[in-house]
């Protein structure tokens, strides 16, 4: 399948973003295509159930690891007041969870902690999808379904 | 069976292939089997306290699912940080 992809990209002479995209993902991968669904998978459906706007990010936070992942939280898009990031730097072994002014009043700080909790127990023996995943999980399930009420 | 059909006497290799060819093959085919899979898809896994050289990466839900009242007015309005923020932090 993907030989018949290539090979017609080299008929017609145009740049084929697929075939790019399978090379560049096996030089720098971090997550085998199944976590990276199940990692989306999360996502989304947390995402969707509480009507909150969950993002995760991986990589290297500075060194006042707070500010820099509050910062990067003001820049996660969308209503900010309504974003809830996890970042997750695993070099320096640190996690971060940071809400919003309307997410933190559905998600209180003693729910993000032991959400933290869980997901620190995965990374320290080394399942870092796992972690995050079931982070994931207890975030939305105690955030719950977003109620819609009357103006 | 019949009078005709005498069995003749089994070789030296035909032993061996029987008994030691058959099952070797059979050892090797379940190996194969078992060290395949591991070998295509063989990634560093992370272990605690390994540097991280990977470059950052920000994963999003999908747009159209993802929470908020959605819209690009909502993305220039949410440019100004919201409020205090909330949240945990923590290591490992």
């Amino acid at each position: 399948m993907r030989t018949t992809i290539e090979h017609d990209a080299a008929v017609d002479g145009m740049y084929d973003p697929r075939a790019d995209s399978v090379v560049a993902e096996h030089s720098d991968q971090i997550f085998s295509f199944r976590e990276l669904a199940r990692l989306d998978e999360a996502l989304t459906l947390s995402s969707r159930e509480t009507g909150l706007r969950f993002t995760l990010y991986m990589g290297d936070l500075g060194t006042p690891t707070r500010a820099r992942a509050e910062e990067l939280h003001t820049h996660s898009g969308g209503s900010t007041a309504e974003a809830v990031l996890i970042a997750v730097s695993p070099g320096q072994r640190v996690v971060e969870v940071v809400t919003g002014s309307a997410a933190a009043r559905r998600l209180p700080d003693r729910a993000c902690a032991l959400a933290v909790l869980s997901m620190t127990t995965a990374f320290a023996g080394g399942d870092l999808v796992g972690g995050i995943i079931n982070g994931l999980r207890q975030l939305s399930d105690q955030a719950g379904r977003p109620t819609h009420r009357a103006h | 069976m019949c009078g005709a059909g005498k069995l003749g006497a089994v070789t030296v290799a035909e032993t061996i292939l029987v008994f030691a060819g058959a099952p070797l093959a059979v050892i090797l085919v379940l190996a194969l089997l078992t060290i395949a899979p591991g070998v295509r898809n063989r990634r560093p896994r992370y272990k605690p306290g390994q540097p991280w050289d990977h470059a950052p990466v920000w994963y999003e839900p999908h747009p159209h699912s993802g929470g908020g009242h959605g819209g690009s007015h909502a993305a220039i309005a949410g440019a100004a940080p919201a409020g205090p923020l909330g949240g945990a932090r923590g290591t490992w």
